[in-house]
């Protein structure tokens, strides 16, 4: 099972702190959502392809594209039935159903959700799980969130491989969870078993995460330290200058289109 | 640490509580998933784990657990994008639920817990189904985020299905648990 989307790589977006990476993908998404022309969004969108084309390939472009291929196809095709404005275009029985006000703002939909696809997909393919949380905690995040969030990650596969080892268990009993001829509601109650399992065992291992928390010192007062750091001095400088020239082109670019 | 009888609730435990039912959602939501056979599709649990925490362990567990658990599901899934309305909605969806499942709690009828879940269960089905519909607008557009409501409330719909018993039975077989509610 998947327990990290990140992909180890040398690139420059790889070595570029996660950081000014988390701030450019938030004024991405903010000004995504402003109101602007559907060529200034395709420019935004197209600079953002060409940016994960350069860095991480074609394979990595193609990729998130094609897991929302379904939703888009869906965009474009419900998208027009809901906006009567501009000419019409298509009306059977006189009803218009397609007109040139909804062709644009499904085209619309398409290119920012497309895009923010991409930009996701991009910081989390070269952020890896810990610097993603260490820059969480940067922008302020709780260090409890913070800890939930890495303690969570790190169970997730314990917890997948739990849920495998009670499945077998109980098929060697005869429980037959995954009988395809079964009935969807049949075959939801043959697993309550299972899920009870994992779930009391899972219960189980609260006391003793607890106690291992509270004996490396969690609840004290004194100073905390931390074992994993993010980068400072001239590197994380440059970063931000980099980062600050991205989003400086990206605001100028909006003000001259617009 | 004692398994049975009231525990002082330590930040470490709370902790620990939250981290272990945030995987248990995404787990849920990422590996158990049941079939269903005439579409060829899957139906995941995550639902139930979040009724399950609601009706278990509170309102601030499920509210972390299902806003965490199923934001985390999606990053691991390949669907960001959907991560932060995953978080708010889902986390209050599992908020509204226990707040529900938490009223007039010295009730000992069984009978009157089950409908106290049952209401939880609907209102919180009421705030994910809007939840998503209102996200999905801002994210793909009315009519795609129409499309989904269907599938949202048989989703719940599970959810409340398994929730209930599976809360029930792991009270049975493992009474302590009643104890990490907070």
């Amino acid at each position: 099972m998947v327990t990290s989307f990140f992909q180890p790589g040398s690139s420059f977006v790889h070595h570029l702190d996660p950081r000014p990476k988390l701030i450019i993908l938030i004024v991405f998404i903010i000004v995504f959502f402003l109101p602007m022309k559907l060529m200034l969004l395709s420019l935004y969108m197209l600079t953002i392809c060409l940016i994960t084309l350069a860095f991480l390939g074609f394979a990595e472009l193609v990729r998130p594209i094609r897991s929302i291929l379904p939703i888009l196809l869906m965009v474009m095709l419900l998208t027009p039935p809901f906006h009567r404005s501009g000419v019409i275009i298509f009306a059977p029985f006189g009803f218009p159903l397609i007109t040139s006000g909804g062709m644009f703002e499904a085209l619309r939909l398409a290119a920012r959700f497309s895009s923010i696809t991409l930009l996701f997909y991009l910081y989390l393919r070269t952020t890896d799980n810990d610097n993603l949380v260490l820059s969480l905690r940067w922008f302020g995040i709780s260090f409890n969130l913070a800890l939930i969030m890495t303690i969570a990650l790190r169970y997730i596969p314990y917890l997948t491989r739990l849920y495998s080892n009670a499945l077998d268990a109980h098929r060697l009993r005869g429980s037959s969870v995954n009988v395809h001829r079964k009935s969807f509601y049949r075959r939801f109650l043959k697993s309550v078993p299972v899920l009870t399992s994992v779930l009391i065992q899972s219960a189980k291992g609260i006391t003793v995460l607890a106690m291992a928390l509270e004996t490396r010192g969690l609840g004290r007062k004194n100073r905390r330290t931390s074992l994993l750091n993010l980068k400072s001095g001239s590197d994380l400088v440059f970063d931000f200058i980099y980062a600050g020239i991205l989003i400086t082109l990206l605001i100028f670019c909006f003000i001259i289109f617009h | 640490m004692k398994e049975s009888g009231k525990m002082p609730f330590s930040p470490a435990l709370r902790i620990s509580t939250c981290a272990v039912l945030t995987a248990v959602t995404a787990v849920f939501t990422l590996v158990v998933r049941i079939p269903i056979a005439p579409t060829r599709g899957y139906l995941n649990l995550g639902d139930v784990a979040i009724y399950f925490s609601a009706f278990t362990f509170g309102p601030f567990t499920a509210f972390i657990a299902g806003g965490m658990g199923t934001a985390l599901a999606d990053l691991l899934a390949g669907y960001p994008q959907w991560a932060p309305i995953s978080f708010i909605v889902h986390g209050m969806q599992g908020l509204t639920a226990g707040m529900i499942a938490g009223l007039y709690s010295n009730s000992k009828s069984s009978i009157r817990i089950n409908l106290r879940w049952l209401l939880a269960a609907v209102v919180g089905t009421i705030v994910m189904c809007t939840g998503y519909l209102a996200g999905g607008t801002v994210l793909v557009g009315f009519g795609a985020a129409l499309v989904e409501l269907p599938g949202n409330i048989i989703q719940n719909l599970a959810g409340i299905l398994g929730g209930i018993p599976l809360a029930l039975a792991v009270r049975r077989a493992y009474p302590p648990v009643v104890n990490f509610r907070w």
